[in-house]
């Protein structure tokens, strides 16, 4: 098991900190739980992975498609 | 222009949902220069609902470098989540130097940080952790604007519904975001946060 998170680690850090990229910064918004700090780690890995072998979903959009409220409108409405 | 001066443009929105291209935008008027992109990842939820990375992009030896900042967020999580996370990372590209983490010691508090209860932190975390649990508070401020706060609190709410269930509804955002922006307490941390209401 030691091993296998050692590896994990190696990895992370050949993503993070290798290559052709300097790292600037890195942050994270953590789900519910529960999760360890291997269960991070791994999720971080395996984001940054997904990212560069071109399997995750990648835009310069957020591309957002719902339909904008005017939250004046709403509230008049549940006045009438 | 400075994070609380993004915070305070989105404050008088009465239209929702806020995007995160609109938040995107605003930072880039603040002068950042990065390339930023939104990448939509199948990782576990549970674990970790998105992320930052800010890295300098070397192509060769005659180019110049590109800072590129990827806004991961994963797939399996609402519109109103997805939204949340993009606001809060995106405003993480205008942290300071000694907020900002970047070598190995650097990201192994982070992830020992954010594997601990925000209400069992200590100020031994370091900066890096408080600000990543302060951006939370930032980011709710954006996707839940000041203006429509006052604007809900003075509406008639339906019988059988909540305050907060109809502001999540109609914000399209996370419910524990509605209760928190809500809450009698938010004025006044809003205030201390933000600087001014």
């Amino acid at each position: 098991m030691n091993d296998m998170t050692n590896k994990d680690d190696a990895g992370l850090n050949a993503l993070l900190f290798g290559g052709e990229s300097t790292l600037l910064n890195v942050k994270g918004f953590v789900g519910d739980g529960p999760f360890t700090e291997d269960d991070l780690r791994h999720a971080v890995k395996e984001a940054i992975t997904q990212r560069r072998s071109g399997t995750a979903h990648i835009s310069e959009s957020f591309n957002d498609d719902a339909q904008k409220i005017d939250i004046r409108a709403v509230v008049a409405s549940l006045q009438s | 222009m400075t994070i609380h001066d993004i915070i305070k443009h989105f404050s008088s929105y009465t239209a929702a949902p806020v995007d995160p291209d609109d938040v995107a935008k605003q930072i880039k008027l603040a002068g950042i220069r990065d390339q930023i992109f939104f990448v939509e990842v199948d990782i576990e939820v549970r674990v970790l609902r998105g992320a930052l990375h800010t890295y300098v992009l070397t192509k060769g030896v005659y180019s110049d470098p590109d800072i590129c900042s990827d806004i991961f967020y994963a797939a399996n999580q609402s519109r109103a989540w997805k939204r949340l996370v993009c606001c809060k990372e995106l405003l993480h590209i205008l942290d300071q130097s000694v907020s900002q983490t970047s070598t190995i010691d650097d990201f192994d508090k982070l992830i020992r940080g954010l594997c601990v209860p925000p209400n069992l932190g200590s100020i031994n975390d370091g900066v890096q952790i408080w600000t990543d649990r302060l951006m939370f508070y930032y980011a709710s401020a954006i996707v839940f604007p000041m203006r429509a706060r006052e604007l809900l609190l003075a509406a008639k709410i339906p019988a059988g519904q909540t305050l907060q269930e109809v502001a999540a509804r109609v914000l399209d955002i996370p419910e524990p975001v509605a209760m928190l922006v809500l809450s009698d307490n938010w004025p006044s941390l809003y205030k201390a946060i933000i600087g001014s209401k």
